[in-house]
């Protein structure tokens, strides 16, 4: 047995004290003095002093209305705030988006305020190792830069990266840009820059994700989407997909076709095992299976539809047959699943990023749309798919430019591609939520091109793999809990929602919010710049943003709802086509082909550094904090369940557990995405395998690998 | 075993019930004797009912859970397989039949109104308080793990070495919710603290606790977007949770060995 612990901290000080006098000699106080601090199990509980308790009176608790950061979706929340430290984070039971549900990334937000490797400051590298540096060194710094870029008539050298945060923050790094006239701004948000959105202006007219009608629904199908782990919407498709079977008064048939068991499959009513990136397929058979139900009927006029004459030859060629062979759904399934769509409207087809992870990606989008269209889902009055709402706050005027930017403009830039990149290095980078050094395919290869540019920053508060192989200066950004933030959540609702965050607690450490940061560089770096980012602090620009707020919708606290939803266009464009996925890599050296997927806690690929997310299975019926990939009996002969492979591409290799799961097709192996970071702290750090190393540039499921016995 | 002692085993409840105020202040979890001047007139049974048909597993009860009641992170390295502290954790199924599916429940403490892990404990830390809920107080706990041993449903925990919170993690502690150390068994306790804070607020305010405010009162039901986690009081007809538990579909895990749970699941339904 241990000894018993001191009871109190005068007790355990005057024991350590009399150690201290009587020396080595004393026998049986093998314990030293542990300061309280240091010892949160204690009975001398006390949590060290945090800036912002002076506000509070002893035990006082307040509650804090703002919106969660962790991921697109944006929920509502409330967090609990007990002498200036959060110690809770719960939903928001007025926001109309989560109605008090959350999701796990949300509640672990806490885990990243109060992660104890975030940068406490900022950082300069210096001898290669990170040293700090005071807020005006490293501002001059980037200025100087900047300045000097724009006096050489060279702006469109400055590359600036923004990651998936959707935000005033992400504007004003694009306002940036555009004044100081480099056309390198890369949008990393998925939302506005995916296949998805791309194809979706081309038919609705809008570039944003859809919303989708859960609310009315009676059928959805889910063609190889990441429903209810990946989605950026991930909580309000929970919520929903619980009210539409047991909340409303008919039930909602839910069918997803998907290559490997995870969650969306298991939630579904109907898991049909597809073959990878042929849902498309699917779809146009689908499509031609339900208008051949209806001969007499014209459903898609031309004037509604574009492109309906098309669409029906198109389709044609699908038939069961056909759509068997490349999907492998059998026939019998089909005709029954086109007859519930068509029966049970409203209906819908689902996709999203996940879906179209393949080199036909648009394909599959369009396939579906065109779905959608047969299936009359466009405004369809209960249910159905339309076109995001407007965001609410009116279009900022344009900043005038000057001649310098002009020109740079006009030039050619960087659209992210690690090749461009390569060839042509940018003279600074700013990366904001961007941690390319390890998200993007070839991480290796991104470190040396990153390295070839001279002045690398970068604004994550986390030692990321960004900061730690390669940025010159590091300027820490607040968490969302500790800064002003104005924010549209990816669209889930027919009416817009505007959220915003608060500081609900003083900042932890000297991190400054990357938008005042932007600001304080134009400011430095003068001139039309200046003139287009006016405003001295994030807040008086949150401020300033809002004053055009349209009076039409509701306030409340946290969050703004509009009153009106998008328009409906005169007619919806379809270009439905199909073309089977590729593959790289020779046959006969890689015999199966990679699924990557994004598990539950993976929070946009910043999770990792979390361990209330890590822990998470990252699939049905896994261990806490495994990270596994998945294989068929068969496609692994020899290999045994649990045994560490080399899984190997003509790009590189990793070393992975393999689980052998005959839910999954034959033929492929499905890794998750997030592991094997080498920075990022210490619960991230030497956690699983990184599948980046196996890809190269292009889309996420399309390269072939082969296992390895008992690792490379 | 002092499960064939039920004088001695007595004796130790009432001695439990005696100290436990002095106790159990420290734990932040035993009635005091200002609360027990306010206990309610009625017997209640708090029970849970977690609809499975409304459950995607999304996991964000598990979550909650941890942050609501500080359990601790253990993990990842191998030697901490089996070592986890759950709380509430997803229990997944293997299917019967090859080519089935596996089920997943979310899988908390049972709260059974029969609990064996209350009659084994040796020194009373683990009771049932006059609301059904089964309790533990950790410093009272001497970690023999009989609790452990007997709970059919291997809803405890056992510290095997003192938890960490790293740097700045310890900001985020709950000050509702002591900490436990080493050598100590934890477990559910249907959040008793938030269930306190609603019963003081009642008390306050001069009236009975509604339905409403309970429903979703532990952390987990707080947070299930799904909202297929229910909390209320099964000794109340007219409550939300009992008329769930109810419905036809309604099944309690292990049934047959007469633990009577008062965690109620509903079957899922797929068609």
């Amino acid at each position: 047995m241990k000894p018993p612990r001191p009871r109190s901290m005068s007790r355990r000080a005057a024991v350590a004290g009399l150690t201290g006098a009587a020396g080595a000699g004393v026998v049986g106080c093998r314990r030293g003095w542990t300061p309280p601090e240091a010892d949160p199990t204690g009975r001398a509980l006390a949590k060290p002093h945090v800036a912002g308790a002076e506000a509070y009176a002893t035990h006082e608790e307040r509650w804090f209305h703002s919106a969660c950061g962790q991921c697109p979706a944006g929920c509502g929340i409330r967090v609990r705030v007990i002498e200036g430290r959060a110690v809770r984070i719960e939903g928001d039971r007025d926001n109309p988006l989560n109605r008090g549900g959350i999701g796990a990334r949300g509640l672990a937000a806490l885990q990243g305020l109060y992660d104890a490797d975030r940068l406490t400051g900022p950082r300069r590298r210096a001898g290669g190792r990170l040293v700090p540096v005071s807020w005006d060194e490293a501002l001059d710094e980037v200025a100087a830069a900047l300045t000097a870029l724009r006096a050489a008539g060279t702006p469109e050298r400055l590359l600036v990266w923004c990651g998936h945060e959707r935000g005033l923050t992400h504007e004003l790094f694009a306002r940036l840009a555009r004044a100081f006239g480099t056309p390198s701004f890369v949008d990393g948000r998925p939302a506005h820059s995916g296949t998805l959105a791309r194809v979706m202006e081309e038919t609705l007219g809008v570039a944003e994700l859809p919303v989708w009608g859960w609310e009315g629904a009676a059928q959805v199908l889910s063609l190889e989407a990441g429903l209810l782990e990946g989605s950026c919407q991930a909580v309000y498709f929970t919520r929903m997909a619980a009210q539409r079977r047991r909340g409303a008064r008919t039930r909602a048939h839910l069918v997803h076709a998907g290559p490997a068991f995870d969650l969306s499959a298991y939630n579904a009513d109907q898991w049909l095992r597809i073959a990878p990136g042929t849902s498309g397929a699917l779809a146009l058979g689908l499509a031609r299976l339900i208008l051949e139900r209806h001969p007499e009927r014209r459903e898609l006029p031309e004037t509604l539809v574009a492109g309906a004459g098309a669409l029906r030859e198109v389709v044609a060629a699908y038939t069961p047959a056909r759509v068997t062979a490349l999907t492998g759904i059998n026939a019998r399934d089909l005709v029954r699943l086109a007859e519930e769509l068509d029966d049970h409207r409203p209906s819908f087809a689902y996709v999203d990023e996940q879906s179209l992870a393949f080199s036909n990606g648009a394909d599959t989008a369009r396939a579906a749309m065109a779905l959608n269209a047969v299936l009359g889902a466009f405004w369809a009055e209960a249910g159905g798919v339309r076109a995001a709402p407007p965001s609410p706050l009116p279009p900022w005027p344009e900043p005038e430019l000057d001649a310098v930017a002009v020109a740079g403009l006009a030039r050619p830039g960087h659209d992210g591609a690690l090749a461009a990149i390569e060839a042509a290095p940018p003279a600074v980078a700013l990366f904001h939520h961007a941690n390319p050094a390890y998200a993007r395919p070839q991480p290796a290869r991104w470190r040396e091109a990153l390295a070839a540019i001279p002045l690398v920053v970068s604004f994550s508060p986390y030692r990321d793999e960004t900061v730690e192989a390669v940025a010159d200066l590091v300027l820490p950004d607040h968490t969302f809990l500790e800064r002003w933030e104005l924010a549209t959540p990816a669209p889930a609702l027919d009416r817009a929602i505007l959220t915003r965050r608060v500081p609900v607690v003083a900042p932890l450490h000297d991190t400054r919010p990357s938008g005042d940061v932007v600001l304080a560089l134009a400011r430095r770096v003068g001139g039309a710049v200046a003139t287009a980012l006016p405003w001295p602090t994030f807040r008086e620009a949150t401020e300033a943003r809002l004053a055009g707020l349209d009076e039409r919708g509701q306030a409340h606290a946290g969050f703004w709802l509009g009153a009106e939803p998008a328009p409906a266009p005169a007619r919806v464009t379809v270009r439905p086509g199909y073309e089977p996925p590729t593959w790289v890599g020779d046959p006969a050296r890689f015999p199966l082909r990679l699924l990557l997927h994004r598990p539950l806690g993976h929070a946009e690929g910043s999770g990792a550094n979390l361990p209330w997310l890590r822990m998470l299975a990252p699939m049905p019926g896994a261990a806490p904090w495994s990270f596994v990939a998945r294989v068929h009996p068969e496609s692994a002969p020899g290999v045994r369940d649990g045994a560490e492979v080399a899984l190997t591409s003509e790009l590189g290799s990793i070393r992975i557990r393999v689980r052998l799961d005959e839910r999954v097709q034959a033929g492929y192996v499905v890794v998750p995405l997030g592991g094997g970071h080498d920075a990022f702290g210490r619960w991230a750090r030497g956690f699983g395998a990184n599948a980046m190393d196996l890809i190269g540039a292009g889309p996420l499921c399309a390269t072939r690998v082969r296992i390895e016995r008992g690792g490379a | 075993m002092s499960a064939k002692d039920p004088n001695r085993r007595d004796l130790l409840r009432v001695l439990g019930a005696s100290v436990g105020a002095g106790v159990g202040a420290t734990a932040g979890l035993a009635a005091s004797a200002g609360e027990a001047a306010a206990a309610p007139a009625r017997t209640r049974r708090w029970g849970m009912v977690i609809d499975l048909d409304r459950c995607t597993l999304c996991s964000s009860c598990t979550v909650a859970c941890k942050q609501e009641n500080n359990v601790p992170v253990v993990g990842p390295d191998d030697e901490h397989v089996g070592a986890q502290i759950e709380w509430l954790s997803i229990l997944w199924q293997e299917p019967e039949q090859p080519g089935g599916l596996p089920q997943g429940m979310p899988f908390p403490c049972q709260h059974c109104a029969d609990a064996p892990c209350v009659k084994v404990c040796p020194v009373g830390a683990t009771y049932k308080n006059d609301e059904g809920i089964t309790m533990q107080i950790w410093d009272r706990c001497i970690g023999c793990r009989y609790c452990m041993v007997a709970c059919p449903y291997g809803r405890r925990s056992f510290n095997w070495e003192t938890p960490r919170w790293d740097g700045t993690q310890i900001q985020m502690l709950n000050p509702d919710v002591a900490t436990r150390t080493g050598g100590v068994v934890e477990k559910c306790t249907f959040c008793y603290q938030r269930v306190r804070r609603v019963r003081e607020r009642a008390a306050l305010e001069g009236r009975e606790i509604e339905d409403e405010e309970v429903r979703r009162l532990p952390a987990c039901a707080a947070a299930c977007p799904a909202e297929a986690i229910v909390f209320g009081d099964l000794a109340d007809p007219e409550s939300r949770v009992s008329e769930l538990a109810r419905d036809p579909r309604r099944f309690q895990l292990l049934d047959y060995l007469g633990t009577d749970p008062s965690v109620i699941y509903l079957k899922r339904d797929r068609r």
